[in-house]
């Protein structure tokens, strides 16, 4: 990994969780019959999740650990709200909707 | 039971969808990968969409009050000169150690070796102007003399050659006197001398130098001197490489660091960066942390636009360098205005003068070349793609805004001054 500094291995890994994060989202959908209102929350959920794995990583990179931490709690914190709130708008399983 | 076509149709789907997915985070990792910063000083400092080129210096002249300087005024040589003894007192204490972290003689060791090639070939250049060998003013021309087709391709050829030798940021504006001190100052004889040049300038290459981010989150403190230094050893590097270039090259040049002229005057209408409520050229990519060496030179080259991204504005809500300079020396004022301090401020010029006089004594206080201007303002950051990204917001935020961001800086924890655990993380990492 030497070959590679922090920031490329970090987009590197925001790629591949980028589109982890799609293929979850076009998972939930075909699975779970998701709702606009739904996915629309996971996406901003996924999205605030990378903004902040993205601040924080860098932050850490630049030897800011307080610009860090605080990234994790604005952006993370959201993340995690809109997430759940997501989670509770999802069907339950087998349930179908019209 | 599905048919098997049926099942090769679902699977034709998937994988039509993979690739349509696989495609959209290509363009989307594209378009992030595009915005991240080069870490290459061979390449061209970036133009962005917040950053627009100006038709002339943003500064306001008032040409029938404005006098060129004459650098006995400044608050070095008023001390050096004997006629500000507190600030002669102050400089004394600068070099002066503890055994608080930061003010070590392990700390000051590191200040030396960043001065160090300062003091070798451009000793006493930061405060008045000796002929020094890098900043020496009469130089050898070669008669062989290379001709450029144009001063596009002419422009184009130093700033390579200015980033090559160590530059992190280049700029090129006309020889404009009224920066030019009126008069020298010797401070060893202690005597004004008349501001003789060796030939007429026509061009002026401006030349800026980051100075260690991590280094300067000590100040202040010998650690943060010791990136001052490195600074200013570079600008003598750069600076006397970059003139034997064009005298190589068959035409006139010599470098300077701050004799002979104003340099933030110089950077400003170079298009380096624009004048703070600190009293220092803030650049887009480094912000304040930066030092600047300038090349006078006879070619005709093409010349820079001054720039703006926000800063003046933001300047004006912010006032967090006044709120952490330890000498009261920064103005509180909302706006720029034409008053001045004292001879160590040049009238005729619209901007937030600084008390220069009272900054220096905060040097003596604080045992260092202070700094805490630089590194206490917003715009003091790493190339990073997330300061990128919130200096364009910013400028997309109306004035009030301003200062929730201000507040926002410091609830992340940048921009402290006087962080003992800084000294200390400075040296683990």
């Amino acid at each position: 990994m030497g070959i590679f500094t922090g920031i490329e291995i970090l987009f590197f890994t925001l790629g591949v969780l980028t589109t982890l994060g799609i293929l979850g989202l076009v998972h939930l959908k075909n699975t779970r019959s998701a709702e606009p209102l739904s996915l629309a929350l996971a996406a901003l959920s996924l999205s605030l999740f990378l903004f902040a794995l993205a601040w924080c990583v860098s932050s850490i990179l630049e030897h800011e650990h307080q610009a860090a931490n605080m990234g994790i709690l604005f952006f993370g914190l959201p993340a995690i709200l809109t997430g759940g709130m997501a989670w509770k708008k999802l069907p339950a399983i087998g349930q179908e909707t019209n | 039971m599905d048919s098997g076509e049926g099942s090769e149709k679902k699977v034709n789907l998937k994988r039509r969808n993979f690739v349509k997915l696989g495609a959209a985070s290509a363009v989307a990792g594209g378009a992030i990968m595009a915005g991240l910063p080069t870490r290459s000083s061979a390449e061209p400092q970036k133009s962005a969409p917040n950053k627009t080129e100006l038709p002339e210096l943003p500064v306001a002249v008032d040409e029938s009050v404005y006098t060129r300087f004459h650098q006995k005024n400044t608050a070095f040589c008023q001390a050096l000169s004997g006629a500000f003894p507190q600030g002669y007192k102050a400089m004394e204490l600068m070099r002066s150690t503890t055994a608080e972290p930061g003010h070590r003689v392990l700390d000051r060791a590191l200040s030396d070796a960043g001065w160090c090639v300062n003091f070798l070939i451009a000793n006493g250049s930061s405060l008045w102007g000796p002929n020094t060998p890098a900043y020496a003013r009469d130089n050898e021309v070669s008669p062989d003399r290379y001709d450029f087709s144009s001063a596009e391709e002419a422009s184009r050829y130093i700033k390579k050659a200015a980033r090559f030798l160590g530059a992190d940021l280049v700029g090129i504006t006309p020889y404009d006197e009224r920066w030019t001190y009126a008069s020298f100052y010797d401070a060893e004889k202690k005597q004004s001398l008349p501001p003789d040049l060796p030939f007429s300038p026509k061009s002026v290459i401006v030349l800026a130098f980051e100075m260690d981010y991590e280094a300067m989150t000590t100040a202040p403190c010998a650690v943060s001197g010791g990136a001052v230094g490195l600074g200013y050893s570079q600008m003598a590097i750069t600076g006397a490489s970059l003139r034997q270039f064009i005298t190589s090259l068959g035409y006139k040049a010599f470098a300077t660091g701050n004799d002979v002229a104003l340099s933030v005057p110089y950077g400003i209408a170079a298009g380096l960066g624009e004048g703070a409520r600190n009293g220092i050229l803030v650049t887009y990519e480094y912000g304040p942390r930066v030092r600047l060496a300038k090349v006078f030179t006879e070619m005709d080259l093409a010349y820079d636009k001054p720039v703006s991204f926000g800063v003046r504005h933001f300047c004006e809500t912010c006032m967090r360098c006044a709120d952490a300079c330890p000498g009261h020396a920064i103005s509180t004022e909302k706006d720029p205005s034409f008053d001045v301090h004292d001879e160590c401020n040049n009238p005729g010029v619209a901007k937030w003068a600084i008390d220069a006089k009272k900054c220096l004594i905060a040097w003596g206080k604080t045992k260092s070349n202070c700094a805490t201007c630089i590194t206490s303002c917003p715009y003091n950051k790493p190339d990073f793609w997330h300061h990128r990204l919130v200096d364009k917001i910013n400028h997309l935020m109306p004035g009030p805004a301003h200062a929730t961001m201000r507040e926002m800086d410091k609830l992340f924890g940048y921009g402290n001054s006087f962080d003992k655990k800084a000294v200390t993380s400075f040296w683990k990492s």
